[in-house]
């Protein structure tokens, strides 16, 4: 069920129940204009616009779907009062057979006041800051009010605007009885706007000033604007024109010198909306030979299918405070609604999903209950596997890291490679200590030579051992030379030698 | 307190709007209200049911199971830490590596019998024997251990070269087939030029800790 429908029937079973409530309640007094029990309304189509136009006493109302007008209506009695109001909108209601619950009201009533209000040419902020404390002091002085501004044209730095106030008092009486309908007022418009309107698509020349008359119930609204321009000001002649041609004639010629000498703005063609042309002679007259008077024949209702085609959101809505909020909540609640549902199909997909991945995690853990023993053999033999690898690998180390290098041989090789001409070796001894890791070595041998060049050959040799792959280091204590008694049968000098040291140290 | 009432009351308001009637009876409101509550209130019930029940059965069947999980993951720990594959390959290179050990200490002696054969080959003259009452016993977790053999050398007789001829036969010791450490070499020449050796050996044996323990 759409939101529509879904409405439609709520207020379909609330008209049912106020008729109940109606029909036991005859007996009871009426106490206020406002309490009137409504007649019973079908409610159904929401999409459906009422538009009302109520012109100081005159009442006409049509129904609009997507902008095109189905019924039309007007109240052949004055409607002065909002009781008047109240008895006539249900006639109206029950003509048009309207079924929706929107409404537009263009209004002219004597309490609804248009003030031209000059300020400074001030930022916009500025300005509705100024208009704000203008509308204080009026509430100080009087009473609550809606209101709105609609600028005009900017003369000598000043900006102009139409202050359009309504008291808040008649607002809410009127939002009463049209609340008791279910009735919701979006827009509140004065006269002047659906006149700019039409007054923006006379057909002259872009910025012509023109004047345009209404007929406007017993009045007349006269506005005074260049075409595709700004509106200049206007006014309301609180006389009818069919009845006081000549009265309004004089006030119009008025409003031509007005324009003339406020504005420098001479008009010469008077555009006259009513619903016949029958006045223009008089009003020809009164204005002068040199004025051209153009009649479009309008009716009231016309001004209502101008209002259908402004947009809701037209800056001189009385209600357009109201319609943002409508329009905030509405998204607020769409979006909650929105969040809401998608939360839950979310939560509800991430359940079924946790459950699944639970499903699985207990068949999981049922199939290792069953293997428990399984997996206590298997990881027992693991266990025993990896350490007899460990096991394995480090007797692997041992071996391959563990085997002496030939050190004795390759040593001896060495020492008998640099071993000096006339030198031999009496001992040689080379001992690996296992607990050290060190190869030490000892050698004993002869030179037959002199002290000092044994020595030289000595120390040679000691030198090509350090600097040898075998890194010799020897010990400083051990004594290097040591003569021996020479043998009388030999003529030459022998020197014992004796080192010792270390080699491969790390 | 007067603000927070008064937006609740405003987020009352919007969520219980009925377009066209601002000032609609309490109980189309809330009819108004159900398509938002529903879902919150389901939401609400979801998370009550599986904070207060679901998530608690769940936790407490993993925990009946925690000391299966720890076996399995242990299982998984131990199979990842030595693939099958590296502890074939780690038992084969043992083994290879090994044949470079006696299997037993038993072996000596015809590895002593070789040695004697190879000197013999390189005109000398040696004799080996087993140095016993090892000082030190290997220990328990070893592997392997080294048999000490000393081991004595003279020149054959018509030996003309004992110096290169000795240098050789050492070289052939610390190339041999098995495991052998020369760790001690004593060389001496008396007055005539003659050439003793004496040399202490290590050989490598596998330790049977059967035969230890006995």
């Amino acid at each position: 069920m759409s939101d529509q429908d879904e409405i439609a029937k709520m207020l379909a079973e609330a008209n049912a129940q106020t008729e109940a409530t109606s029909v036991a309640e005859t007996a009871e007094p009426t106490v206020a204009a406002t309490l009137r029990k409504p007649p019973p309304r079908l409610v159904g189509r929401n999409s459906d616009v009422l538009g009302v136009a109520w012109l100081n006493g005159a009442l006409h109302a049509a129904a609009f779907r997507r902008q095109k007008m189905t019924h039309s209506w007007s109240c052949e009695t004055t409607v002065q009062t909002v009781a008047d109001f109240e008895a006539v909108l249900d006639e109206a209601l029950s003509k048009l057979e309207f079924t929706g619950t929107e409404m537009f009201l263009v209004l002219e009533h004597e309490l609804f006041s248009h003030q031209t209000e000059n300020t400074p040419t001030f930022s916009e902020s500025a300005t509705r800051a100024y208009l704000k404390g203008r509308v204080q002091r009026y509430e100080q002085e009087h009473e609550r009010v809606l209101w709105v501004s609609q600028p005009t044209t900017v003369i000598k730095q000043e900006q102009s605007l139409i202050l359009h106030i309504l008291p808040n008092s008649l607002y809410d009486q009127l939002n009463r009885v049209l609340l008791t309908r279910h009735l919701d007022l979006t827009r509140i418009l004065p006269l002047v706007v659906p006149l700019q309107y039409e007054l923006n698509k006379i057909p002259s020349g872009k910025n012509t000033p023109v004047i345009v008359v209404a007929e406007m119930g017993a009045s007349t609204a006269v506005a005074v604007g260049r075409v595709g321009g700004p509106l200049l000001f206007s006014r309301t002649i609180l006389a009818d024109l069919s009845r006081e041609p000549a009265r309004v004639g004089v006030e119009i010629n008025r409003s031509l010198l007005y324009a003339k000498q406020q504005f420098d703005c001479a008009v010469d063609r008077i555009w006259l909306m009513a619903q016949s042309g029958q006045t223009s002679p008089e009003l020809h007259a009164k204005c002068g030979s040199t004025k051209k008077i153009t009649v479009l024949p309008t009716t009231p209702i016309d001004w209502l299918q101008t209002t259908i085609k402004i947009s809701p959101q037209h800056p001189v809505n009385l209600l357009s405070g109201y319609l943002k909020t409508k329009s905030r909540n509405r998204l607020v609640r769409g979006a909650l609604l929105a969040a809401g549902w998608l939360g839950l199909a979310l939560m509800i997909f991430t359940f079924m999903q946790d459950t699944d991945a639970w499903s699985s995690e207990k068949r999981r853990l049922a199939a290792l209950k069953d293997r428990a023993t399984s997996l206590r053999a298997t990881k027992e033999t693991l266990a025993l596997r990896n350490v007899n690898v460990e096991r394995e690998q480090a007797f692997i180390n041992e071996v391959e890291n563990g085997r002496l290098p030939a050190v004795p041989s390759r040593l001896l090789g060495f020492i008998a490679g640099v071993l000096p001409a006339g030198a031999r070796l009496t001992d040689f001894n080379v001992t690996w200590d296992a607990e050290t890791s060190v190869w030490s070595f000892r050698i004993d041998g002869m030179i037959e030579a002199d002290e000092e060049t044994a020595r030289e050959l000595i120390t040679g040799m000691q030198t090509q051992l350090a600097k040898s792959p075998l890194r010799a280091r020897f010990n400083e204590s051990a004594r290097l030379l040591v003569a021996m008694p020479v043998n009388p049968s030999n003529t030459g000098e022998v020197q014992r030698f004796n080192f010792e040291g270390v080699v491969l140290e790390k | 307190m007067k603000n927070n009432l008064k937006f609740l009351e405003g987020f009352w308001r919007i969520l219980t709007e009925v377009p066209g009637w601002p000032d609609a009876p309490r109980k189309l409101r809330i009819r108004r209200l159900i398509p938002i509550a529903v879902p919150l209130v389901a939401m609400a019930l979801l998370t009550l049911w599986n904070l207060a029940w679901n998530q608690p059965r769940i936790q407490a069947e993993r925990t009946a199971h925690q000391p299966l999980l720890a076996l399995e993951q242990e299982v998984a720990d131990l199979q990842l830490a030595v693939t099958d594959s590296r502890a074939t390959e780690v038992a084969t290179r043992a083994i290879e590596t090994g044949r470079i050990l006696l299997q037993e200490p038993k072996q000596l002696f015809p590895i002593l019998e070789t040695l004697k054969n190879n000197a013999r080959a390189n005109a000398w003259v040696a004799t080996f024997h087993q140095i016993t009452g090892s000082p030190t016993a290997p220990p328990i977790e070893a592997q392997m251990c080294f048999i000490p053999v000393r081991g004595k050398l003279a020149p054959a007789a018509g030996n003309t070269l004992p110096f290169p001829s000795l240098l050789a036969y050492l070289e052939q010791l610390s190339t041999a087939a098995k495991w052998i450490d020369l760790t001690r070499l004593t060389l001496r020449a008396d007055e005539q030029g003659r050439l003793s050796a004496e040399v202490n050996l290590r050989v490598a044996s596998r330790v049977s800790h059967e035969k230890t323990s006995e």
